[in-house]
């Protein structure tokens, strides 16, 4: 149970935004830019950096719906993303890719983790700057939800059969339409 | 220096935020919302809460900016 009285029903960070409607917009907004705006980056890509620091941070709801999404843009490639919170090294992604989730790992550990070094080795890969400052703020804006979602002790399903749907919803429709925080079935 | 090229002069989140608008609007409304917007705590209390948390994780830019806008507030 949640430490606030959220609707039953609503997983995740769903439940807290249902009784916050005005910062639930701008959070909602700020998902949408990071992730699905215009962007070099891809948005496999960024929900792949998304559901990997959120599986650093151990947040069941936000690795499992961001992983979701990530692999609904690469055609239901579930078993990539296990790959890459597993071992993102050993995964067929890009070596850019590799160097941006190194850098995003760090962010999660502290912002003054990430090093010259680590930056160096994103732009070898052919990071522009953009990139790297869109994977520093994607990592740091997802350690605030992780922190959200389980600040508040909120129901997180933990099959991830559950997520198929939120992921294709996320991934095809985004994270601005209204009706995305519709009750769902429990488990 | 930063790792990525910033405008001279800017400190802390300020020249990320020039860096990159399109992420600094919906960040700005964030904050906004949360630090401003109507609410049964404060500004001051809710500044006083975002000035501790970022003394906790060391950030020195947003701990004294943030101090300064509650004082500002007046920590009521």
């Amino acid at each position: 149970m949640a430490h606030i009285q959220v609707p039953e029903g609503l997983p995740g960070i769903l439940g807290p935004m249902a009784i916050s409607p005005e910062s639930t917009q701008a959070l909602r907004v700020l998902a949408d830019v990071l992730l699905r705006g215009p962007n070099s980056l891809t948005p496999a890509e960024r929900e792949i950096i998304a559901a990997y620091v959120s599986s650093r941070n151990d947040c069941c709801f936000c690795q499992l719906s961001h992983g979701a999404a990530a692999a609904e843009h690469l055609n239901g490639n579930y078993e990539l993303i296990d790959q890459i919170k597993l071992d993102y090294n050993a995964a067929e992604i890009s070596d850019k890719l590799k160097t941006l989730l190194t850098i995003a790992g760090k962010v999660q550990k502290g912002g003054k983790q990430v090093t010259t070094e680590d930056v160096a080795r994103a732009r070898q890969q052919g990071a522009t700057d953009k990139e790297i400052h869109d994977t520093v703020l994607i990592a740091a804006a997802f350690c605030m939800f992780n922190r959200y979602v389980d600040g508040l002790g909120t129901w997180q399903p933990t099959d991830p059969e559950m997520y198929r749907d939120m992921g294709k919803t996320m991934a095809h429709v985004g994270y601005v339409k209204p009706d995305w925080d519709k009750p769902v079935e429990a488990a | 220096m930063a790792h990525i090229p910033t405008p001279d002069g800017l400190p802390g989140i300020r020249g990320l935020f020039a860096f990159r608008p399109d992420t600094a609007l919906p960040l700005n409304e964030l904050v906004d919302v949360l630090l401003c917007g109507p609410n049964s705590l404060t500004p001051g209390e809710r500044e006083l809460i975002a000035t501790y948390v970022s003394a906790q994780n060391d950030c020195y830019y947003c701990q004294t900016i943030h101090g300064d806008c509650g004082s500002a507030s007046g920590w009521r």
